[in-house]
């Protein structure tokens, strides 16, 4: 009967390896490997790898130290601040990250609105009147630099660090810090504070780090030279095999940061033990009070600032201060070139709007499969014993965009795939392949922290499995299920890279056609298709949130 | 069963002849004729005709009754003792429907066979008289009697002697008869000969045969190479009969079909274009478009990816150096000549793989806060000048146009001179940015001075009232100009749509749509002989810019060379 369970998760794990690795399978192997060519690229690859690396790093630091603390101190404040404290923090993810490097640059560059007025501010400024020597002064700074980069990535990904943190607090009793307290003082809270929240935050800096690592156009925005540039220009060249071979060394990089997460987040259960007592905690310690809350804002502001402030203000600013279109060089435009933010706005929605019911729904979907199938794998795969094996899927994340998007042609356009590459469904699988391994990661999270002797008090009342899922396992997995949905929901919604390659002609998506119209926009044209981006992608989570606000015992924002 | 025999001995016997075709097994209605065969064995009646029934399972069967043309069974056929079709029934067939044919054909068979025999004197007395070859076949196919036509019809269109305006009518009814007994192929070849022979001295012929071809493609459910053959043909002769003819099929086809569209050109500057030819044509266009934050490396890999099994028709944007890659590879066919004909002097392939159209030119973006009149720079060498060091940038030449832009200075050039420009930026700290459109920004912005980008995206700055200029580089006398990017378009190798392909292909080149362009979002300058004549351009790009003469296929060979020299002088690799 033992193998019964054995067998159903080692099929589950082939099929999580198919929908992650087949798209990468397919590129490498599809059009052969030029031996020659493969030696050539992996001889100019290490400077780049570097880079790579160390912009991942930094991403993932940074991730962990803006998320985890926002997470505990906006957990820690009144119930209304924190409602609006993480509706600003989720609004970040929705941010694409290189709008907010675009940002970055135009407030921070050499000739950034801020760091000029800064540097004249603590006395470098111009040392002349002349205009020309004014509009030539430049702040050497650090922008065009891999930390920079690495700032920027790990300000836009924070949110899956402060998610992770946040709903292993959620459920945490906090008797157990109370009695830290009393046993040992305060450094007895900072340790059993280590115990219980290190492992999700450090697994989820991991995850920050995997997904950062094949990020292109962000390092491309601030001239960082790295792995992804390598591998797209061997896709412009057609020789797509040794683009994807040059994607492998960044594979065993990401397997270790997988496994590691994996590792820290089955340490992480014991420290859950705590809620032993009860499903739902009853005791929340002490009240933070005004300062708590104080803390709680001006981290937000703090953890907020590369993912939303910047963005938000280098739009108004520029936006505010454009000039009057110049008539000699008006064109006739359908989106661009109307007459201010609204118009745009209108115009972009009439030439989107099909893209944009279709974007939603798609993402939709697959943020629903991709929990669904990340729930009953990690629940397969720990029965079994494989837990570590799939965090090992985290692999995935190291498969930059376009492979997985010519990957999922050379699979599907032919024989009887053929139906599926024509359909939208082909987008799902470059979803799925993309995002999969992040809904598996925030999964093991959530269900790392369902003690398993609630399971067999449950079994021994007489509970079947699936009662057993239904009453115990889901309501303490809850919020973690729900941020593997928000966050394969976003990212899949946000994606363009593969989703244009891999959409079927006559079906758009959101994401690609607000990027490409972008391109032509005046700032308040630009901050018009962003906030089309925006309110699409908000849109399904109106009812989410509005259901968090009214039910007490809510699934993720619920009251205290 | 030998039913040319069988014809010969009713003849003989001067019986005439019921013929059944069934399908036993396909459908109730033949299993039931069956029976009814077996029924009208029995009775007397049956007696004074030549019964004859052919099973459809039986393989050999299905080639013999091609002749009548048989769409449907169960079928029943009443002919003359000589095999003159007389009528014809579909199910459902009855008991009382057979009787009343067998009584029917028995009076008029007779009558039918006389009047053959009138005709097929005639013609024996006078062995080459045209009339009468074409009236023996007119009675003969009125009867739907193809087959026997045939020869009659053959004579008259393959005897050069005859009349123009006879052997078309003939020709024209020679293809059709050979449609008629299920030899399509046949018919098509006598149709393309028809056009070949006597369509450039004949308009009737050009639509005789356009119309025969036209039929095929409908009733083979091609209806937008039907709608096209239609159309010729009312457009060869629309006095004609055939253009009449051809009138009534074309109301009668589906409307609509499809083209899948790759464009590489923004959408903002398409979705007009695309808009309109729907509106037009009523074919659906299916775009699927490519954005440079993905560095144009999309469309045109998806493309080469997809070549064993192509998903495109056609592929618009990418320029003359991608769409000549992709020519390259064989994913693009040429377009049709007289296409490259009217294309003038504008650009394109030498093969014709490719049409350039809507310039759009690299410019020099100056921000003009920085930058005096009397400093700005001129030429693309300015940017490795001392005086700008640090303040200059160029789009990644990794990728995209700026590629192509390297690859044609390092044809134009040579290696060698490339290679000095390309260290020439090294010492000025040229800033590697993310594409042509960050070019612009950061040169708006005043962080560069100026900088490399196109038209198309310098626009928008001097739109949006940024302190920019700009400058058309290397126009003085000596100097190589400035690289025209203009905009390209193909027809993908093996497209599944080929006919739509072809149309929006010809609804791209033409004037209308340059002006379309020039006013919108694209801003681009029209190429086309008529736009030249109209002088179809934005207001703000001026006259008489010169422009540096690339050889594409030349530049795609030095792009090797390029990308090396890219990799080891800029980026230190």
């Amino acid at each position: 009967m033992k193998a019964i369970p054995k067998l159903l998760a080692a099929v589950a794990l082939l099929m999580a390896a198919a929908i992650i690795f087949s798209p990468l399978a397919a590129a490498l192997l599809g059009s052969g490997l030029n031996r020659e060519a493969l030696a050539e690229a992996f001889r100019s690859i290490s400077g780049p790898l570097y880079k790579s690396a160390g912009l991942a790093l930094t991403s993932a630091v940074t991730a962990l130290f803006l998320g985890a603390p926002f997470a505990i101190l906006v957990e820690r404040s009144r119930p209304w601040l924190r409602r609006v404290l993480w509706a600003l923090g989720l609004l970040v993810f929705m941010v694409p990250p290189y709008i907010a490097a675009e940002a970055w640059i135009v407030l921070l560059g050499p000739a950034g609105k801020l760091s000029r007025a800064a540097a004249a501010f603590i006395g470098l400024g111009p040392r002349s009147n002349d205009p020309i020597e004014i509009a030539r002064f430049a702040v050497p700074g650090f922008v065009y630099t891999w930390p920079s980069a690495g700032v920027v990535m790990g300000g836009c990904f924070f949110p899956i660090v402060a998610l992770a943190v946040a709903s292993t607090y959620r459920r945490t009793d906090r008797r157990i810090f109370e009695s830290a307290r009393i046993a040992r003082g305060t450094r007895g809270v900072w340790e059993i504070a280590a115990h219980v929240l290190v492992p999700p935050a450090l697994g989820a800096a991991l995850l920050v780090f995997a997904a950062t690592l094949t990020e292109f156009a962000v390092p491309q925005l601030l001239r960082v030279r790295t792995v992804g540039e390598a591998i797209y220009e061997r896709i412009q060249e057609g020789d797509i095999a040794t683009a994807t071979a040059l994607s492998l060394p960044l594979l065993p990089l990401v397997v270790s940061a997988g496994a590691l997460g994996a590792y820290v987040l089955s340490r992480g259960r014991v420290a859950n033990m705590a809620s032993l007592e009860g499903e739902v905690p009853r005791f929340f310690g002490r009240d933070a009070g005004r300062l708590g809350d104080l803390s709680a804002g001006i981290m937000t502001l703090v953890a907020i600032i590369p993912g939303l402030i910047f963005p938000i203000t280098s739009l108004i600013w520029l936006a505010a201060t454009a000039r009057l279109p110049h008539g000699s060089a008006l064109g006739t435009h359908k989106v661009l070139r109307a007459s201010g933010f609204f118009e745009s706005l209108k115009g972009a929605w009439e030439l989107a709007h099909d893209d944009a019911i279709r974007t939603v729904l798609l993402a939709c979907l697959a943020a629903t499969l991709a929990t669904v199938f990340a729930t009953a794998l990690v629940r397969l795969t720990s029965n079994a014993g494989w837990g570590t094996l799939a965090g090992g899927l985290g692999a995935g994340l190291a498969v930059p965009a376009p492979i997985v998007g010519l990957g999922l042609i050379t699979l599907w356009n032919g024989g009887w795939g053929t139906a599926l590459y024509h359909s939208v469904a082909i987008v799902l699988l470059a979803w799925l392949a993309r995002f999969f391994p992040i809904a598996i990661f925030l999964a093991q999270g959530a269900l790392a922290r369902v003690p398993r002797e609630l399971e067999s008090a449950a079994a021994l009342a007489g509970r079947g499995p699936f009662e057993r899922i239904f009453s115990v396992v889901l309501p303490i997995a809850a919020p973690g299920l729900v941020a593997a949905w928000l966050a394969t929901y976003i990212l899949s919604a946000t994606e363009f890279s593969a989703t244009l390659l891999a959409a079927p002609p006559g079906s758009p998506l959101l994401a690609p056609s607000v990027v490409n119209l972008m391109r032509r926009g005046q700032d308040s044209e630009i901050a018009a298709c962003q906030f089309l981006l925006l309110g699409v992608i908000a849109l399904p989570l109106v009812p989410l949130a509005l259901t968090m606000v009214f039910q007490s015992r809510a699934l993720f924002f619920g009251k205290r | 069963m030998d039913l040319d025999a069988e014809i010969a001995h009713a003849a003989a016997k001067k019986l005439p002849i019921l013929v059944f075709i069934i399908e036993p097994g396909k459908s109730e209605a033949d299993n039931e004729v069956r029976s009814l065969i077996e029924t009208l064995k029995l009775d007397s009646k049956a007696k004074s005709i030549v019964s004859l029934s052919f099973d459809l399972n039986v393989s050999r069967n299905r080639a013999t009754v091609a002749r009548f043309h048989v769409s449907d069974t169960p079928l029943l056929l009443s002919l003359s003792s000589r095999g003159v079709l007389a009528s014809r029934d579909e199910k459902p067939l009855t008991q009382d429907l057979v009787f009343k044919r067998i009584e029917e054909i028995t009076q008029r068979g007779p009558e039918l066979d006389a009047k053959l025999a009138l005709l097929e004197n005639a013609l024996t007395k006078n062995t080459s008289g045209v009339q009468g070859q074409l009236d023996l076949a007119d009675f003969l196919r009125s009867h739907e009697n193809a087959r026997e036509a045939i020869p009659y019809l053959a004579s008259v269109a393959h005897t050069e002697s005859t009349d123009t305006v006879l052997r078309v009518r003939a020709w024209v009814d020679l293809a059709r008869a050979h449609r008629w007994i299920a030899e399509p192929e046949k018919g098509r070849h006598e149709a393309l000969d028809l056009l070949a022979k006597l369509g450039p001295k004949s308009p009737d012929a050009q639509a005789g045969s356009k119309l025969v071809l036209g039929i095929q493609d409908a009733s083979a459910k091609r209806a937008a190479l039907a709608r096209r053959e239609f159309e010729d043909a009312i457009g060869a002769s629309p006095d004609s009969i055939y253009a009449k003819e051809a009138s009534q099929a074309l109301a009668k086809l589906p409307k609509g079909g499809k083209v899948v569209l790759y464009c590489a050109t923004d959408r903002e500057i398409a979705q007009d274009l695309i808009d309109q030819f729907e509106k037009e044509t009523g074919i659906h266009v299916e775009a699927k478009f490519d954005t440079e934050a993905a560095k144009s490396v999309g469309l045109v890999q998806a493309i080469r990816q997809e070549k064993a099994r192509p998903q495109c028709d056609v592929f618009w944007g990418g320029g003359a150096f991608f769409c000549t890659i992709l020519a390259n590879d064989g994913c693009l066919v040429p377009v049709p000549e007289d296409l490259v004909k009217v294309h003038g002097t504008a650009p394109c392939d030498p093969q014709g793989r490719w049409l350039g159209f809507a310039a759009a030119y690299r410019v020099l973006i100056v921000n003009t806060a920085v930058l005096e009149p009397g400093s700005r720079p001129h030429s693309y060498r300015d940017l490795g000048d001392p005086r700008f060091k640090g303040h200059v940038g160029i789009a990644n030449p990794l990728f995209g146009g700026m590629a192509a832009h390297v690859a044609a200075l390092f044809s134009k050039l040579g290696e060698g001179e490339g290679r000095q420009w390309l260290q020439g930026l090294k010492k000025n700290d040229c800033a590697i940015c993310a594409g042509m459109a960050d070019v612009r920004d950061r040169v708006a912005l005043g962080e560069l001075w100026f900088g490399i980008t196109s038209t198309i995206d310098a626009h928008v700055a001097v739109d949006g009232g940024r302190p920019v200029a700009v400058i058309f580089p290397d126009q003085e006398p000596g100097e190589i100009g400035c690289l025209n990017g203009y905009s390209t378009a193909g027809l993908v190798a093996g497209a599944p749509h080929p006919v739509e392909a072809e149309r929006l292909m010809r609804f791209l080149m033409t004037t209308r749509t340059e002006k379309i362009l020039a006013d919108g979002p694209g801003q681009n300058v029209g190429l086309l002989p008529d736009s030249v004549v109209q002088d179809v351009r934005p207001a703000w790009i001026p006259h008489g810019i010169k422009t540096m003469d690339v050889d594409w296929s030349e530049a795609v060979k030095a792009h090797a060379a390029a990308t090396k020299a890219i990799k080891e002088i800029l980026l230190d690799r």
